[in-house]
């Protein structure tokens, strides 16, 4: 059964996305990009060249049962699919952080990738008046519906400008 | 950390080696892994030329490996037998505190933080690092936990 929500961002499209536009436990999803086994391999030759990601009888002899993504090419993946989504026109104030990220399952080429992301909570900081930060909760699936990846980030997000769009 | 499991001890530190940002190298990763990066939004003469932070990230993997390989040379030459490592169930606490820049030589460093049984996996134990970068003027500009599968010695079996 797929319980996850099927719409897209709620944000109004290509517009400036502010603190306030963040709704609490409302979540969406976004992504479908297919993985290639080319940009597995240009991946982990650059930043993460261990056997079971460049070639497939070493993924087949470990513990990923194939030719497998780099966790961090996975967690480059989603940001990017969240970018072309929504992330591109959010007004970050600076960098986020990363509260955690579980790598459940191997990333195969020609995987079909979705995610979801909920903003789980808001925060709202006296010594920082015009900007707050939002939890937002990532999950990513395979084409399979299998849950490959989890990642919790706060970002730190501009507050609209008062008196509306400048 | 191709020695065995038995092997670590909580609060040894390694430095694993440092990476020159550039220009090149920055827009780069950019262009390839980060469209968001603002080093590829046009001309800005003046703006300075920031890292992303996935690069930032990825670099600490590539020493992480490079270290592992001279280990790995070195336990062979020695005649010593090499633990396997393997995948990473995930990690926490990642931050980046200071931006990098181009031209910032940055150090990346490696400290056991924890030895965990795994009694699903007895041939298996998880050891956790806390793992940090540095500038030239030692400013922690990244860290995080990370925690990672390596091969025991002798399977776990049980307390």
């Amino acid at each position: 059964m797929d319980a996850r929500p099927i719409d897209g961002p709620y944000f109004e499209p290509e517009g400036p996305i502010y603190f306030e536009d963040f709704i609490v436990n409302k979540a969406f999803s976004f992504g479908g990009a297919v993985v290639s086994r080319d940009e597995i391999i240009k991946f982990a030759s650059q930043f993460d060249p261990q056997p079971f990601h460049l070639n497939e009888e070493a993924g087949k002899a470990s513990m990923l049962g194939g030719l497998a993504a780099s966790g961090w090419h996975s967690c480059v993946m989603l940001q990017e699919m969240a970018a072309d989504s929504f992330l591109h026109w959010v007004r970050s104030a600076g960098s986020p952080e990363i509260l955690n990220v579980e790598w459940r399952r191997p990333v195969y080429p020609q995987d079909r990738l979705t995610a979801t992301v909920d903003c789980v909570e808001t925060k709202v900081d006296a010594s920082t008046p015009h900007v707050g930060t939002c939890h937002l909760h990532y999950e990513m699936f395979n084409q399979n519906n299998e849950l490959v990846l989890v990642m919790d980030e706060l970002r730190m997000v501009h507050s609209a400008p008062e008196g509306g769009e400048t | 950390m191709t020695a065995f499991f038995e092997d670590m001890v909580v609060g040894e530190c390694i430095e694993l080696g440092s990476y020159q940002f550039t220009k090149d190298n920055i827009i780069a990763f950019a262009r390839d892994y980060d469209k968001q990066s603002p080093v590829l939004n046009g001309p800005q003469a003046d703006a300075p030329i920031m890292a992303s932070n996935w690069h930032v990230a990825g670099v600490w993997m590539r020493l992480m490996i490079e270290r592992q390989k001279l280990s790995v040379a070195e336990r062979m030459h020695a005649g010593e037998p090499v633990a396997k490592l393997g995948p990473s169930p995930g990690y926490k606490n990642q931050q980046w505190a200071c931006p990098v820049y181009a031209q910032d030589e940055i150090r990346y460093f490696t400290t056991v933080s924890e030895l965990r049984d795994v009694r699903s996996r007895p041939e298996w134990g998880l050891l956790g690092m806390f793992n940090e970068a540095r500038n030239a003027q030692d400013e922690q500009v990244y860290c995080f936990d990370g925690i990672v599968f390596l091969e025991r010695r002798t399977p776990y079996s049980g307390d």
